[in-house]
């Protein structure tokens, strides 16, 4: 009988697998084109912003996990362990905003790439968060990993803010964002709005059951070394090597 | 249809597919190893403490011994 | 290879990049572009160096000006420049949207060769169709 967390996992992952396919029915076939965007240009609208948005919430947990993680009453592996779960969705998700950024850029704006503050600062995002992900790998004691890797999150994350407020810092070819968070303002109407909200929380959706699996496989990793060390000690000593 | 825009679709769907499939395959692999079907992660640590503490019953060592044998 | 060497090796590329995008952010990213206005205003300083001008495209100005070349005026805080673009601008190219054109003053005249024309939009997207159900492809 699985876990009642378990089987929310899965659960979150069935919602999404089917909120995701409804998304890329409604947004390639039923919504209709927009002014100015022929060719059906205007459609990856419910693609390409939702995945920007789950980078920023899967850097939003990390950042979270990493505090908790620090902070002494709640000094916890788990945390540590969903800090990593996350950051790891969230450069794959922060890769997929700058390709579909790309290839949406090359039919709109007519390039692939430009050093435009938002993009340079997306790139920048990929980068550090890599970094993070290498940072974890390099070897030794597990809370020294741990914390080290908790204080590059926290600093990671200073990125996250500059890369939304980018476009109204400074002069850029990137258009002010659809969803404007600060604002409470939505610059899309019908269909095309109940499409792309359906992607942001599909998406989302999908971030959550891949992060939880992603938990779940570090776990097992952990209780993998733990059964390890167990082994090797029986081993040692039914070899009577380890004298007391 | 724009194939740029086909192309997005296309290479969101793809990525996140098989990275859905590869976490999917490595847990499954991880399990086998284990040994264990579905034994939760949150038994973890009491586990290993039992390990470790039947050890001491029978005065077999602790892990800082552990370290000294091997 | 070990691991450590690895790791030195993924660090390594990892540092030249940010390197890389914090010096792009702080040249490129930064003014991203010149306005039209401040272009004509700093047009002695400019010289024919290379950089990259906004302004709206001109409602009538857009005209073939030879076998590979477009030529429009573009317009922003009341001045004009008129731009040659070598090549055929972007399919979203229309009179009315702002653009971005990289390239250089010609000579000491006022006029502007680009080869590069980026096209600006909104983040507002109005449905070209609101009562159709269904979408052609």
């Amino acid at each position: 009988m699985p876990s009642l967390r378990s089987r929310l996992v899965t659960l979150v992952g069935w919602l999404a697998l089917v909120g995701v396919i409804a998304t890329v029915w409604l947004g390639l076939f039923v919504t209709p084109d927009a002014v100015g965007f022929p060719d059906g240009l205007v459609r990856l609208l419910y693609v390409h912003p939702p995945m920007a948005w789950v980078a920023f919430v899967a850097y939003g947990m990390a950042f979270l996990s990493s505090l908790l993680y620090l902070w002494p009453r709640t000094r916890d592996m788990r945390f540590d362990r969903l800090a990593g779960a996350s950051a790891e969705v969230g450069v794959v998700f922060t890769g997929l905003t700058l390709v579909t950024g790309s290839l949406w850029g090359r039919p709109t704006w007519g390039v692939w790439w430009t050093w435009d503050p938002l993009l340079t600062t997306t790139a920048l995002l990929f980068v550090l968060y890599l970094g993070y992900l290498a940072l974890r790998r390099v070897p030794g004691d597990p809370e020294a990993v741990a914390g080290r890797s908790a204080i590059a999150a926290l600093i990671a994350f200073v990125d996250v803010p500059v890369v939304y407020f980018s476009v109204s810092w400074w002069r850029s070819l990137h258009q002010a964002p659809t969803v404007d968070f600060t604002g409470r303002h939505l610059y899309v109407h019908g269909s095309m709005a109940w499409t792309m909200l359906l992607g942001f929380v599909s998406f989302t959706l999908a971030y959550a059951w891949m992060t939880a699996r992603r938990y779940r496989l570090a776990s097992l990793a952990v209780q993998q070394e733990d059964e390890g060390l167990a082994h090797a000690i029986a081993e040692r000593r039914a070899e009577g090597r380890v004298l007391v | 249809m724009s194939p740029y825009i086909e192309a997005g679709y296309a290479v969101v769907l793809a990525t996140l597919g098989v990275y859905a499939a590869s976490l999917a395959s490595r847990e499954r692999s991880a399990r086998r190893r284990l040994g264990t079907k579905a034994s939760p992660p949150a038994a973890r640590p009491a586990q290993l403490e039992r390990q470790l503490l039947d050890g001491a019953g029978d005065g077999a060592p602790g892990a800082d011994d552990l370290e000294a044998g091997a | 290879m070990t691991t450590s060497r690895r790791l030195a090796i993924v660090g390594f590329v990892i540092v030249a990049a940010l390197g890389f995008l914090v010096y792009k952010g702080l040249t490129s990213a930064i003014v991203f572009f010149r306005t039209t206005n401040e272009a004509l205003a700093q047009r002695a300083q400019l010289g024919d160096s290379v950089f990259q001008l906004e302004g709206t495209v001109v409602k009538g100005s857009v005209h073939r000006a030879g076998p590979n070349e477009v030529r429009f005026a573009i317009r922003q805080g009341g001045a004009t420049i008129w731009v040659d673009n070598a090549g055929d601008p972007p399919q979203m190219f229309r009179p009315g949207l702002p653009v971005v054109v990289v390239g250089h003053f010609v000579g000491t005249t006022d006029r502007f060769s680009s080869d590069e024309v980026m096209v600006k939009h909104s983040q507002q997207y109005i449905a070209a169709h609101p009562n159709r159900v269904r979408a052609s492809s």
